[in-house]
């Protein structure tokens, strides 16, 4: 049997499907571009116009009006429920220096950490000119980093299992029971395994490639700079691969059901680890380490997520093993798994 | 003997789709598996080439027993399944090569059997083509190139006709016969009447689950009991002399339909002039009067109690 | 009412899919909820976990390190650059900063005077660099004639802005109860932009296979009719997941909804609902390839609901990318769940807007469905 032949036929059986391309490629694109959209945006917004009541009788009052990022209302003590009601003023500054707000927000904090100030260092009462506060006697010992990158180190860990769809994909074209040329094929003298094993092949060179398109997007488009490490990187992003096809492949030779539910099954998968891992939110992360520490630690998404941080922010390889041995575990389980649904190979119905 | 099948009892939860089923297959026949849609013959295909587990039975291909581990005896098989079963993704040149490929390693002659299999099914001019563009008929074409492309020794059709217009179904027919011609051993399941008739060397009719019957048409015809049947209509005729007519030599019955007369005989010799001088003797005027000999939906009707047309 | 009958029909033949949509977005929607609620401590310093290494042990690095003390909880560790990476990654300390020798004479020349290694995946973490800042610049304004008056630093510190939140009708008495329900509705938001879509349009796609279609069209039904008939079981179905999460709602928070507006949540749902609706209808007039609607699902609902405010806050995102936001339903839903009312006229505009997207999608969907009477 010429496999090689197989695996090119194969791959441009799943390849030459639009929607199939469409959903492996241009899919994470969309998603990466917005998430760099709502994410940068966030890491640059700035506050220059936060609204502060004030009456124009206290001392403070002419300090604020130096400070360029505020915009002073004078106002009375009387008028005070209202504006902020209509949302016209952020905070009131009154006379001992308290805040009254009507709701707790970043431009809140900002306020009340200015006004804090003031009045500190009008307690230590000495000489200032103004350039004491600019001072940044800090210096940051990490790489350029925002948590906008751990977002994208998750859409990857996400997208790179993608290959799930493929893998469903394989199992039923190699199943009687589940698709016309399924049976077909089962009555050739083509070996299960080669099929599986080009399917495996293929579905991975499919998702690698469209991972490549994502991160080239990331890279050259977004203008956003991930890897430190390629080499190791990639490790875990083959394995996420890896990990993808074959679970794709349970997913497809386990159960009977309609190629709708396994999507579903493989959709809402993914996106609950991806979840779970941070990806809508990089403090779903924290608590889970928080109350759960082991659940990040099986959790596939998470440990990529994990491990591409580690890589290439940190810079720290040495520790990879285990990560890499959760991952291999799971994809030899999975494989195990399937071959054992698949060795049935007489089915009690078509 | 290319298939043997012996006693095979297959079960889904709800019904017995094959009830002690047996089918022989001669090495060189054409043979029909003859019944109504859901009787069980794609069932016993399915079991034949051991993609479904049976509950009971015995099955032999080329007088070894099959499993799904038979490649050496898949490879001499071809199978045209009842539904078009073809990537679509791939071109029509393309499904058929990468079905060849699955049998054939030889690059050449790959190459020449595909180029065959298209001359055959005649789809030459559709060989960039992609299935959905296809019409009904031209994708049931492919969907049999694909099976014999490798020229196996066996080929299972499986209702390769079913919702065929007449040009591509006689096509098809016309290439059955010439792949048996050229050596091929052919498994054929329908449900049309005059297909099995034209096609089959050997017919066996089935009925849930169970051979009915089996033997050349001539064998079958012989087994049932009316084998001719004459229709006549007359201008006037009294029932008293209606009721003379079953005193014809070999009458065993007579119908009336409207004003037609249907009038059974036992044998086929001779009934006509019987019933000629019985007309003549009575001074009958007859405004038609034609001769049928028996066909196999008669066969199957008398065995099963039923039409076999849906 | 054929066509209604088996619409449901087959939804019910899909329950499954339906069961494990909304069980694993319900348990996404309680865990980004509750977390939010303790999260959002407002105007409290979170406590942080840092590591100090002191190699000045001046009298400026010990007043720093009291100072620190006071605000965070102090974890060992120890100079090795790889071991305190590690420890942050494994967030066992948020930040670790190193006080190198000549710590003083760099306070003094106002130079780079602290290594900080700190986690960036907590937006917190930025607080302790802010807190070194501030003492040490406290401390150099005090600084004369080789002296630091550090006591008088300390005491300065100690000076604090308190905080009143104005609370009017009650509504802000539980601050963190607001929040959870701000959260709660907000990601369910996402969740019905993700499971009408999908859910609908698995139901929809099963329904309208293409020869299916043909012979519908062929049908003495009237077009208008069938629509009407279709829509009415999208809408069951909408309905039974919209109950689901309001349910649930209640039925986790249900004492607490006495003590804040909660009308304005369920209002708003229900409207959000709607316009959802009527846009998966659109969809399922443009396409019925599977693979779309799925890709629609997931791009639709995570990509809307990031640049609107539902993942992060809308005062943190760009003016421009709410600029984008606006031309999505979840804007206005999210700023209507974020906003402090007193009555639903305070926030009609957003109400408006959501119908308005509402009827222009079902106006589409209806424009899209008649030309695909014709092939």
């Amino acid at each position: 049997m010429n496999i090689i032949r197989n695996y090119i036929y194969q791959g441009k059986n799943l390849f030459r499907d639009g929607t199939f391309l469409f959903w492996a490629m241009v899919y994470p694109i969309i998603l990466a571009f917005f998430f760099n959209l709502a994410f940068s945006s966030m890491m640059n917004v700035n506050f220059d116009d936060i609204q502060v009541g004030i009456e124009e009788n206290n001392y403070i009052f002419p300090i604020l009006e130096e400070i360029e990022f505020i915009n002073i209302h004078k106002i009375t003590q009387d008028q005070v429920d209202e504006k902020l009601f209509n949302e016209e003023i952020d905070a009131f500054v009154d006379s001992d220096l308290h805040l009254t707000v009507k709701k707790s927000g970043i431009r809140q904090t900002i306020i009340k950490e200015v006004v804090e100030q003031i009045k500190q260092t009008v307690k230590l009462n000495r000489p200032i000119d103004g350039t004491e506060f600019s001072v940044n006697y800090v210096a940051g010992k990490n790489q350029e980093s925002n948590s906008v990158i751990i977002i994208f180190y998750s859409l990857i860990a996400m997208v790179s299992t993608y290959g799930v769809f493929a893998g469903i994909e394989t199992a039923s074209l190699m199943q009687a029971n589940l698709s016309n040329l399924g049976l077909r094929i089962n009555a050739t003298p083509l070996k299960k395994q080669n099929f599986l094993i080009a399917g495996v092949i293929v579905s991975l060179l499919l998702n690698l490639l469209a991972n490549t398109g994502l991160l080239l997007f990331i890279n050259y488009v977004l203008k956003i700079h991930l890897f430190t490490n390629i080499a190791y990187s990639l490790i875990f992003i083959i394995l996420g691969n890896l990990l993808g096809v074959i679970l794709g492949i349970f997913i497809g030779v386990s159960n009977k059901k309609s190629p709708n539910v396994k999507t579903a099954i493989a959709i809402s998968l993914t996106l609950f680890l991806s979840f779970l891992s941070g990806m809508m939110g990089p403090w779903i992360k924290a608590i889970i380490e928080k109350y759960a520490p082991f659940l990040n630690r099986i959790n596939p998404i998470s440990i990529i997520t994990n491990n591409l941080y580690r890589i290439n922010l940190l810079g720290n390889t040495k520790s990879l093993g285990e990560g890499i041995a959760v991952l291999l575990i799971y994809s030899m389980v999975l494989l195990i798994g399937s071959y054992v649904f698949l060795r049935r190979k007489s089915y009690d119905s078509i | 003997m290319v298939v043997k099948v012996k006693n095979v009892v297959k079960r889904y939860e709800e019904k017995i789709a094959l009830d002690h089923f047996n089918m022989e297959v001669n090495e060189g026949e054409i043979l029909g598996l003859l019944g109504p849609n859901g009787c069980g013959k794609t069932t016993a295909i399915n079991c034949i080439l051991s993609l479904l587990k049976f509950d009971k039975g015995e099955i032999q291909v080329f007088g070894r027993k099959m499993t799904p581990n038979s490649y050496d005896i898949k490879r001499q098989i071809g199978l045209v399944p009842q539904e078009v079963s073809v990537f679509e993704n791939l071109t029509v040149k393309e499904n058929i090569d990468y079905f060849c490929g699955l049998y054939i390693d030889d690059k050449n002659t790959r190459r020449q059997y595909v180029e065959e299999a298209i001359e055959f099914v005649g789809l030459k001019d559709y060989v960039r083509f992609y299935p959905r563009k296809l019409s009904g008929g031209l994708k049931r074409r492919l969907n049999i190139a694909c099976g014999i492309v490798h020229k196996p020794k066996l080929i299972f059709l499986d209702e390769p006709t079913v919702a065929v217009d007449a040009q591509s179904r006689n096509f098809i027919l016309e290439g059955i016969k010439k792949l048996n011609r050229e050596g091929s051993t052919v498994i054929y399941t329908t449900h049309y009447l005059e297909e099995a008739e034209m096609l089959c060397n050997r017919i066996i009719i089935m009925d849930n689950g169970k051979d009915i019957a089996s033997g050349t048409i001539e064998e079958l015809k012989a087994m049932i009991t009316t084998l001719e049947k004459i229709v006549v209509r007359f201008v006037n005729i009294e029932d008293e002399v209606i009721n003379k007519m079953y005193k014809i030599p070999h009458v065993i019955d007579i119908e009336r339909n409207g004003e037609d007369f249907i009038i059974k005989f036992e044998n086929g010799i001779n009934n006509l002039s019987n019933l000629l001088s019985f007309i003549a003797e009575y001074n009958l005027t007859y405004i038609k009067l034609y001769s049928q000999l028996p066909t196999l939906n008669d066969v199957f009707l008398e065995l099963t109690g039923k039409e076999l047309r849906d | 009412m054929t066509v209604f009958k088996y619409f449901l029909k087959i939804a019910l033949k899909n329950k499954w899919i339906i069961i494990m949509y909304i069980s694993i977005f319900f348990v996404m929607t309680l865990l980004n909820s509750t977390d939010a609620m303790k999260r959002e401590e407002a105007f409290e310093e979170t406590r942080l976990n840092i590591g100090i290494i002191d190699k000045s042990n001046s009298e400026l690095s010990s007043s720093l390190k009291d100072y620190l003390k006071e605000k965070n909880n102090i974890v060992a560790t120890k100079e090795d650059e790889e071991y305190i990476k590690e420890q942050i990654f494994l967030e066992i300390a948020d930040a670790v900063i190193i006080i190198p020798e000549d710590f003083t004479e760099r306070v003094i020349e106002k130079e780079e005077a602290i290594i900080i290694y700190k986690d960036d995946r907590k937006p917190h973490s930025i607080q302790i660099e802010n807190q070194i800042n501030k003492f040490l610049a406290f401390a150099n304004i005090t600084y004369q004639n080789g002296q630091f008056a550090l006591g008088d630093v300390k005491e300065a510190l100690k000076e604090n802005t308190q905080v009143h939140v104005l609370s009017k009708s009650g509504f802000f008495e539980n601050s963190s109860i607001e929040t959870w329900f701000r959260y709660y509705f907000n990601f369910t938001g996402y969740v019905i932009l993700a499971v009408y879509i999908a859910i609908i349009g698995i139901v929809m796609s099963d329904f309208r296979d293409e020869r299916i279609d043909n012979r519908r069209k062929i049908s003495s039904k009237k077009l208008l009719e069938f629509n009407k008939e279709i829509y009415l079981g999208q809408l069951t179905l909408a309905i039974a997941v919209t109950s689901v999460f309001i349910i649930a709602s209640i039925l986790l928070m249900g004492r607490y909804i006495g003590h804040i507006y909660y009308i304005k949540y369920l209002i708003n749902l229900m409207v959000f609902s709607l316009s959802i609706l009527c846009l998966t209808f659109l969809i399922n007039n443009i396409t019925r390839n599977k693979h779309v609607i799925t890709t629609l699902s997931t791009v639709l609902s995570l990509g809307s609901s990031f640049i609107s405010g539902v993942m992060v806050p809308q005062e943190l995102l760009g003016e421009k990318v709410l600029l984008v936001a606006k031309f999505f339903p979840v804007y206005y839903f999210v700023r209507i769940n974020d906003a402090v009312i007193n009555s639903l006229s305070e926030v009609a505009f957003e109400l408006f807007m959501q119908v308005l997207f509402a009827v222009a999608f079902l106006l589409l969907g209806l424009m899209f469905s008649k030309k695909a009477q014709r092939i």
